[in-house]
């Protein structure tokens, strides 16, 4: 059990550094999902 | 057996669970719960995709308002600033709001998003008034005079624009400098603080240590004050600021950034690591109290000074203010805790390219009409 949430954290952690990418990505999509329904 | 086990690994985790639990939510639903009253208040109903919220006269859902702030909050929180220098163009191109008011409606949100980030930073020790005093005190002079040359110079949405266009690009030059190897030679304190704070990280990796924050020992102590110097020590360095360079320095990054409604950590990070050399795990202790202070003093000069001075209306949107800083809040409380583990090569390069392109497009489309709308 140890071992397996250990697991998680190290992918988790290895993860962290693409959070930026993803959160900009999403905010250009919102962006275009506001441009498209909004303009 | 495996059940303590399983107990000491959570109890690793628990710490930042309690510190969200307590010290973030709380905030955040608070300052969800009063834009929703702001709205009603504003409007007699709440404005949203249906309703247009009553000062920026734009209809926008409220989770998209609520998701600004997240995004922007985390993206600058990142590299130390708070989220106003991206809600500021993203409200005005893509949610179209362009009124003067979109200036102290910012000031609205680059208020609150530091508390979030600042609860952490001061438990940390990330934390020293006597080295922000001075930076605050030209703060609370220069805001109040901003609000004015926004409202007489910059009322219209194109010069405006050009204006916060050359900013972004400022920004923009700034965060592709920052990882030339010339300004990593220039900032040497920030390299040896980076080397010192990996040289930690690594140690604790190996000897099976959850990755942390600053070790136990950290603390920014003030050795001297005078009305001429403060002299401040942190893990081993020592440095020395000039009290009337950072009263001028407070005092113009107020005018400027009162003016255009962000919280002017954009133009005092640069400005402090160029002159300084300060490390940004530091200036974060002066940063943080120096935009709150800005946005505070700009705000009331945008709500009652400019009003009866002038009798021009700059009023905010309050609500489409707080929606944002809720999700602020949470973003830079976010950033805060990951900003140690995100690759800055990578990072800063692609943040300079987007608000490099963003300042560009609004410098061009003043001299010259693009075919789209920025």
């Amino acid at each position: 059990m140890k071992g397996r949430i250990e697991k998680i954290r190290s992918v988790g952690f290895k993860l962290i550094p693409l959070l930026p990418f993803v959160v900009l990505f999403l905010a250009l999509l919102v962006a275009i999902y506001h441009i498209k329904v909004y303009w | 057996m495996r059940e303590s086990e399983v107990g000491a690994v959570t109890e690793d985790a628990h710490p930042i669970v309690k510190e969200f639990i307590r010290e973030q939510l709380p905030m955040i639903v608070g300052v969800f719960a009063l834009a929703i009253m702001a709205g009603f208040l504003q409007n007699g109903s709440l404005p949203g995709a249906d309703r247009a919220f009553p000062v920026a006269g734009v209809c926008v859902p409220i989770w998209h308002l609520v998701w600004v702030g997240i995004w922007t909050g985390y993206t600058m929180g990142l590299v130390g600033e708070a989220s106003g220098i991206f809600s500021l163009p993203y409200s005005m191109s893509i949610l179209q709001f362009t009124g003067v008011a979109v200036s102290p409606t910012s000031l609205i949100t680059t208020f609150l998003n530091p508390f979030g980030a600042l609860l952490g930073y001061r438990r940390e020790k990330q934390w020293n008034l006597d080295f922000a005093l001075w930076l605050c005190v030209g703060a609370l002079v220069g805001s109040p005079i901003g609000p004015f040359i926004r409202v007489y110079w910059f009322h219209d949405a194109e010069p405006f624009k050009m204006v916060i266009g050359c900013a972004l690009l400022a920004m923009a030059i700034h965060l592709w400098i920052q990882i030339t190897p010339w300004y990593l030679a220039r900032t040497v304190r920030q390299r040896l603080f980076k080397e010192k704070f990996d040289r930690m990280k690594e140690e604790g990796r190996k000897a099976g240590r959850v990755p942390a924050g600053l070790p136990e020992d950290f603390r920014i102590i003030t050795l001297r004050k005078s009305l001429k110097s403060v002299t401040i020590s942190y893990w081993g360095e020592e440095q020395t600021f000039s009290v009337p360079l950072m009263f001028g320095i407070g005092l113009f990054v107020g005018v400027v950034a009162s003016a255009m409604g962000v919280g002017g950590g954009f133009m005092l990070v640069p400005i402090m690591a160029t002159i300084y050399g300060v490390p940004m795990y530091v200036l974060v202790a002066a940063t943080i109290p120096f935009v709150i202070v800005l946005s505070i003093t700009g705000l009331i000069s945008y709500v009652i000074t400019v009003p009866m001075l002038t009798g021009v209306s700059a009023s905010p949107d309050w609500a489409f203010g707080l929606f944002i800083a809720s999700g602020a809040i949470l973003g830079a409380w976010v950033a805060s805790k990951t900003q140690k583990f995100i690759p800055e090569r990578y990072l800063k390069p692609m943040l300079g390219s987007i608000t490099g392109l963003i300042g560009i497009l609004y410098i061009v489309n003043y001299f010259c009409q693009l075919p789209f709308k920025v």
